[in-house]
């Protein structure tokens, strides 16, 4: 999945951890042939090739996935979307210096050209290409919690690529696992609690501000350009994908669009950890 | 002298507690002996820049009398007399090997001597240490190996790296599977200076800038990668079955022969490259031997290694060390995205504690003495310095003719 996964288990002895990782490893390795864009034999990377030439029987899981996808899309009022990959290609071709999309880019892109039909899915038009990569985390992390709670454990952390963790239990010595997320310059981190919960942070990173500086790497998918502010946010939550889809839209929709959109969902809490600076949403 | 015995004694005694006093290192083992040795008698021949360094660190070896030493050039001999006083002076080393009784010699003449020289020095049943390289050419080379074969004495090649506490803690690293199996090697040495020496008048620039002159060197192949082709050879427990690679003179085209930038690839036997080069008008990049596998990285040159794994997150061994401690604390982790594409800023781990920074030359010098007290009588040393030779000239070959150079049938210990 193109990330750093970290695990902790205090107290787990060797055998039970081995055994624990070799499932989880054996789960992830699925997951990338199912969902990867990476992977040219994925069932995505499949879909991605010929989705545009007519409907493609595909897995029950992937068809749920495609489901679940396309109903957050919409909750989020479209600021979730999977399929802004051509327009993120786009902007970052060339000298990166792009800031408008053309016609044909414009027109690969929308959760629309997604169809789905009872045999299976298909795409609008040629060119459009699925991108799974937050959704797909945060599936990967909620698998990690099922195979931990089947083998009857009450106490981990589970952090991947650091910008979603999960706090199963709580900490042996605390009453839950307290998470802070660096705040810029001195200013005191913004902490969360978390006990059975997710927190995925989105946004353009301190460390990556010359990097991004003029392409960044998300992009609005409202606006189909990309967001260049430095700024990130944290959303909470029970289920991993909720808080990896939100977490991801709300930095899209920025400050007061969110609020909007999260009416409509109880228990998500969010937090702009660090405030809008100059750029473009 | 005192001072450097005893900081002799605290490096040995450093390098006993790093563990590298391992089995294939034997010469090591009694360099701590203090009471009752045996005094060793050597010369010296060819006292120039690298025999006076050699001589500085031989002046701390304990039990130990330099007796003679031998310079056709003036400016050399007469210094070598002030530092040695006592000792004999000879301008013809034929004259030094037939009229002194020693137990060895140290050979630090420019590089087309050395097979005459030490042939002379081991026919006179005498220890020898040569400096690196061994010689010119292939059959020069195997001429040093067969003069120490039959008369069974000790025959040293200046390569100190067999001795350098930096290494020897990679080799350890690298030979324990730290970094899995070597996929590839990597040496580069980069100078930006013009390799020459001044000239006390125009007449002596051969004598005295003979690196730059094909009849008496290789240039920056024999003194330079010589050092770089014995670790990766002994890296990789092999010598290389070929080489391609090209050189030129590109910048310093003040009419030397030897190319200024040379660029060559290895091949060994496992299929493994070393890919090597050199150039004199650039240090940027300095100097190093990357030795790279699966499992990580050892720069063996600066002594540093670096995990193909990335280290946990910060937060993450906060967090392993909070629970070791009882403590609950927050755990600074959150923030965008981790991905393997960004650069690393693993700034590496340091093989050994930076106090033992010595490369190699001090204990290579020890070695020998002791050696030669003892008359232990190693061929993996002789055979280290005949393999990074013949690679040497390997590699020049394949760069003068513009040919894939092949081993010399026929040559190995």
């Amino acid at each position: 999945m193109g990330t750093r996964l970290d695990l902790v288990f205090p107290g787990m002895g060797s055998e039970l951890c081995d055994k624990l990782m070799s499932q989880i490893k054996s789960e992830l390795h699925r997951l990338d042939s199912l969902l990867s864009i990476h992977r040219l034999d994925s069932e995505l990377s499949h879909l991605n090739s010929t989705g545009h030439a007519g409907t493609i029987e595909i897995s029950q899981e992937l068809y749920e996935i495609l489901d679940h996808v396309k109903h957050l899309s919409e909750k989020t009022e479209g600021y979730f979307d999977v399929t802004m990959k051509p327009v993120s290609d786009y902007l970052k071709s060339g000298d990166g210096q792009k800031q408008i999309v053309d016609k044909n880019t414009r027109d690969m892109v929308g959760m629309e050209q997604l169809i789905m039909e009872k045999e299976g899915v298909r795409f609008k038009r040629e060119g459009v290409m699925l991108d799974l990569g937050g959704y797909g985390k945060g599936y990967g992390v909620k698998k990690i919690v099922m195979i931990l709670q089947a083998a009857g454990i009450q106490c981990a952390l589970i952090s991947f690529g650091e910008s979603l963790i999960y706090g199963l239990g709580s900490h042996p010595y605390g009453e839950t696992w307290r998470v802070s997320v660096p705040n810029i310059n001195q200013q005191q981190p913004i902490e969360f609690d978390l006990k059975d919960e997710a927190l995925s942070t989105s946004g353009n990173s301190l460390n990556n501000q010359k990097k991004f500086a003029n392409s960044g790497h998300i992009v609005n998918p409202v606006t189909l350009q990309m967001i260049t502010i430095d700024g990130l946010v944290s959303v909470k939550a029970k289920d991993p994908v909720i808080a990896e889809v939100y977490s991801t839209a709300l930095f899209s929709a920025g400050p007061d669009v969110s609020k909007e959109i999260l009416k409509s969902v109880p228990g998500v809490e969010f937090r702009w950890v660090r405030p809008y600076s100059n750029g473009t949403i | 002298m005192e001072n450097n015995r005893r900081d002799f004694i605290k490096t040995f005694s450093a390098m006993a507690a790093a563990g590298l006093f391992v089995s294939g290192m034997p010469w090591l083992k009694d360099l701590y002996a203090q009471d009752g040795l045996k005094t060793v008698k050597l010369g010296i021949i060819g006292p120039g820049s690298r025999g006076m360094l050699l001589l500085e660190h031989l002046k701390s070896v304990p039990e130990l009398e330099i007796s003679c030493f031998c310079d056709d050039y003036e400016p050399h001999f007469e210094r070598a007399g002030q530092f040695l006083p006592g000792a004999k002076g000879y301008r013809d080393y034929r004259e030094m090997l037939e009229k002194e009784q020693m137990d060895g010699v140290v050979i630090a003449v420019p590089l087309h001597k050395h097979k005459e020289i030490t042939v002379a020095a081991l026919d006179a049943g005498l220890h020898t240490f040569c400096e690196k390289a061994m010689a010119k050419t292939y059959e020069d080379c195997n001429e040093m190996v067969k003069a120490r074969e039959r008369n069974n004495k000790i025959l040293y090649i200046g390569h100190q790296r067999i001795f350098n506490t930096r290494v020897l803690q990679a080799m350890k690293e690298i030979e324990e599977g730290t970094i899995g199996e070597v996929t590839q090697m990597r040496a580069y040495w980069h100078r930006n200076n013009d390799w020459r020496r001044p000239l006390p008048s125009p007449e002596l620039e051969r004598k005295i800038n003979w690196r730059m002159y094909h009849e008496y060197s290789l240039g920056l192949m024999t003194e330079l990668a010589s050092h770089h082709l014995q670790v990766t050879n002994w890296v990789l427990k092999d010598k290389p079955d070929y080489v391609m690679g090209s050189g030129g003179i590109n910048y310093w085209k003040d009419g030397r022969e030897v190319f200024d930038n040379v660029n060559l690839v290895y091949h060994y036997p496992s299929g493994t490259h070393v890919i090597y080069d050199s150039m004199i008008s650039n240090k940027k990049y300095g100097m190093e031997i990357q030795a790279m596998g699966p499992k990580g990285t050892i720069e063996i040159e600066t002594g540093y290694q670096f995990s193909e794994q990335p280290p946990p997150a910060a937060g993450i061994i906060q967090l392993i060390n909070n629970l070791e401690h009882k403590v609950f604390d927050a755990i600074p982790i959150g923030g965008a995205s981790w991905v393997p594409e960004d650069p690393s800023e693993d700034k590496g781990t340091y093989l050994l504690d930076k106090l033992l920074k010595t490369d190699g030359t001090d204990v290579e010098m020890a070695s020998f003495v002791s050696d030669v007290r003892n008359n232990r009588i190693d061929p993996w040393l002789t055979q280290q310095g005949f393999y990074a030779s013949i690679a040497t000239i390997m590699g020049f070959e394949a760069m003068m003719n513009h040919r894939i150079e092949t081993w010399p049938q026929g040559l190995a210990i």
